[in-house]
């Protein structure tokens, strides 16, 4: 049986020290996206500025951060905002997150969830790309003003927690596609599932059209930032997934695994085995980010109350066959 | 060349479903025997906002006479959530390679920081054009790349082994008097299977007006010597009130299908003496069938009385 466990956990980044760091009262630190940056990782995230809602609403924005490699500090002067929101209208003008990164032709791409919203239902959302300015690093362009992955026949809203992995020559997102806006709780509620789009550019995508992941709880289970690294002769998918229903206590996300030889056919497990095969030193994290240096699998995720409680590091130790 | 005006034939008043407010955007469909006219009627939700069904009506060959009014609505607008929640119009039927009857739809929602939002959807009829089904909940082309908002009007013919299809796309939000308005402009794109679509990204009908001017309903027609279009456009703002500002009939022609020139002037559509379209002309739809060359168009406040008819006076 596979075994997942979490060591050496440490929290590297807190609302308090995105507050000083920005300079204005920062709300919740979400979706690590990480790149080794000679001795440092620079970190991308996104966090909420308090000064910046309406209604209640809060607009997510793209950072990034530099960490020393060995010890976690803040490299000082590492940096900022690194990206506007859209335009009015577009896709992304109330908000990017989740966020992901890397590396095509020597050049940092971020893909990430871009927010508008709506009238019927809060909101929705489409994939977009971002490209690294090279003349102003950490900085970011727009490509297109438009999504990268937008709607069609089987996605017809909600779409979001892109990540995108080479493999033989081809590049494979890995996303989140919504189902149903449930409103038997009152007020809408999405369910989403993971999907998967190809490409040869990262910019021209063909979905393959299906759900990846089966349901480990139930048809409303939501779930999301399916994160791939490769495990023996296949590949392991760590996601998150929470139900959909407001008085259920699944709500608050938890990590599934899933297994597969092709990036394509993935099998996982039921709720009651994904936790006894997920150690309890990972309850509460969501969003993995997975980086393999010198034999080992270094994480970034979210702590808590979706990110409420910051963003942490460790060693995850994955063992045995699926 | 001179579009002689035939009058109101679809009067919205008359209909027997519906508010009896609108007779938007209409689309003819040669059936031999007859020609059916689908088009989009509102019914307002009580709050100053409206929604938009399909519908349609069938003419004798000669629009002379109404044989019979269709299903209502011909598709339900779709589930909570999606693209085309808060109305369709317009609704543009197209033959398949195969001769199946198929349907563009503009589908509308409504949204925050603007009023709405629009992509273009797909239906299918197995039944010669009585009802439609949607393929899939979600659209057939929606925003993507450099069609970052506002993707519309898909006016599809196939020809030579693709489909082409000339749409209409969000530029920008501008800020009128009264709320945002949008600038949009006519654009192509083509498709081996319905699905996936190359899109040019290019505005392939220069301006007349302004940077701003807004360019809808392009409708292509083959003609002897190369293609013609129709389109309507107008001011950004204002056009809701200053007939000055309002729709009119724009045209253009092409030898390929990519490369448009306007000829506005190479054409009149004479204006009807009822004043059913003294201020606005707006949505055509380019028609022919054994009885001649046809126009279809609304009138005054974007159709709000129905649509009505003009037909060529030479060949084109």
């Amino acid at each position: 049986m596979i075994r997942v466990d979490l060591e050496n956990k440490q929290i590297i980044l807190t609302e308090q020290q995105v507050s000083e760091i920005i300079g204005t009262e920062m709300s919740h630190v979400q979706s690590p996206a990480v790149l080794p940056f000679g001795d440092l990782y620079r970190m991308y995230f996104c966090s909420r500025k308090l000064t910046d809602s309406s209604d209640g609403n809060f607009v997510s924005r793209l950072y990034s951060v530099d960490f020393e490699k060995d010890s976690f500090e803040l490299v000082k002067d590492s940096r900022k905002e690194i990206s506007s929101t859209g335009d009015c209208g577009t896709f992304d003008e109330f908000g990017m997150t989740p966020v992901s990164a890397i590396s095509l032709n020597n050049q940092t791409h971020l893909y990430y969830a871009g927010w508008s919203r709506a009238i019927s239902v809060p909101y929705t959302a489409a994939i977009g790309v971002l490209i690294e300015d090279l003349q102003d690093p950490p900085m970011f362009q727009r490509l297109f003003k438009g999504p990268v992955i937008s709607f069609d026949e089987n996605d017809s809203f909600l779409m979001g927690s892109p990540r995108v992995k080479e493999h033989k020559g081809k590049l494979f997102m890995f996303y989140v596609g919504g189902t149903s806006w449930d409103v038997s709780s009152g007020s809408p509620e999405p369910t989403y599932k993971i999907r998967m789009a190809i490409s040869d550019d990262g910019y021209n995508w063909r979905k393959i059209g299906k759900d990846l992941i089966s349901d480990s709880i139930n048809a409303f289970e939501c779930q999301a930032a399916p994160e791939v690294i490769a495990y023996g002769d296949g590949y392991i998918m760590l996601y998150s997934f929470r139900s959909n229903l407001r008085h259920d206590p699944r709500r608050e996300y938890q990590i599934g695994i899933a297994y597969s030889t092709d990036l394509i056919n993935w099998i996982t497990l039921p709720a009651k085995l994904q936790q006894e095969v997920i150690s309890r030193n990972l309850s509460g994290t969501s969003y993995y980010n997975m980086i393999e240096e010198a034999g080992q699998i270094r994480v970034f995720y979210q702590l808590p109350g979706m990110g409420k409680e910051g963003i942490g590091t460790g060693i995850l130790k994955i063992e045995g066959e699926f | 060349l001179i579009w002689e005006n035939l009058g109101l034939i679809c009067d919205a008043k008359k209909l027997p479903f519906g508010q009896g407010m609108y007779c938007q955007s209409p689309h003819a469909v040669d059936f031999e025997e007859f020609v059916r006219v689908f088009f989009t009627t509102r019914e307002s939700d009580g709050r100053n906002l409206y929604k938009s069904y399909p519908t349609y009506v069938d003419f004798s060959n000669d629009f002379q006479k109404i044989l019979s009014y269709g299903t209502y609505p011909l598709v339900p607008l779709g589930e909570l959530g999606t693209f085309d929640e808060h109305g369709i119009f317009p609704f543009q039927p197209f033959k398949d390679k195969n001769g199946n009857l198929l349907a563009t739809t503009t589908g509308w929602s409504r949204r925050v920081s603007t009023p709405t939002e629009s992509s273009i959807g797909i239906v299918k009829s197995n039944d010669l054009g009585n009802g439609f089904t949607r393929i899939g909940k979600g659209p057939m082309m929606a925003p993507l790349h450099h069609d970052p908002f506002l993707v519309a009007d898909g006016s599809v013919f196939y020809f030579e082994n693709r489909y082409h299809m000339f749409y209409i796309s969000g530029e920008r939000w501008i800020d009128g008097p009264e709320s945002k308005e949008r600038v949009y402009k006519i654009r192509h794109a083509y498709s081996e299977d319905l699905r996936e679509w190359s899109r040019d990204y290019v505005n392939i009908i220069s301006d007349v007006i302004d940077e701003d001017e807004c360019q809808a309903l392009p409708t292509v027609m083959k003609t002897e010597n190369g293609w013609l279009m129709a389109f309507c456009f107008r001011n950004a703002i204002g056009f809701r009130s200053d007939p000055k500002k309002g729709y009119r009939i724009g045209w253009a022609e092409s030898q390929d299908l990519v490369n448009w020139n306007r000829i506005d002037k190479k054409h009149t559509v004479l204006k009807d003496h009822s004043n059913w379209d003294r201020d606005m002309q707006a949505y055509p739809n380019l028609f022919k069938n054994k009885m001649g060359t046809f126009l279809l168009y609304n009138g005054n406040s974007f159709g709000r009385d129905g649509f009505g008819l003009a037909k060529l006076k030479e060949n084109l």
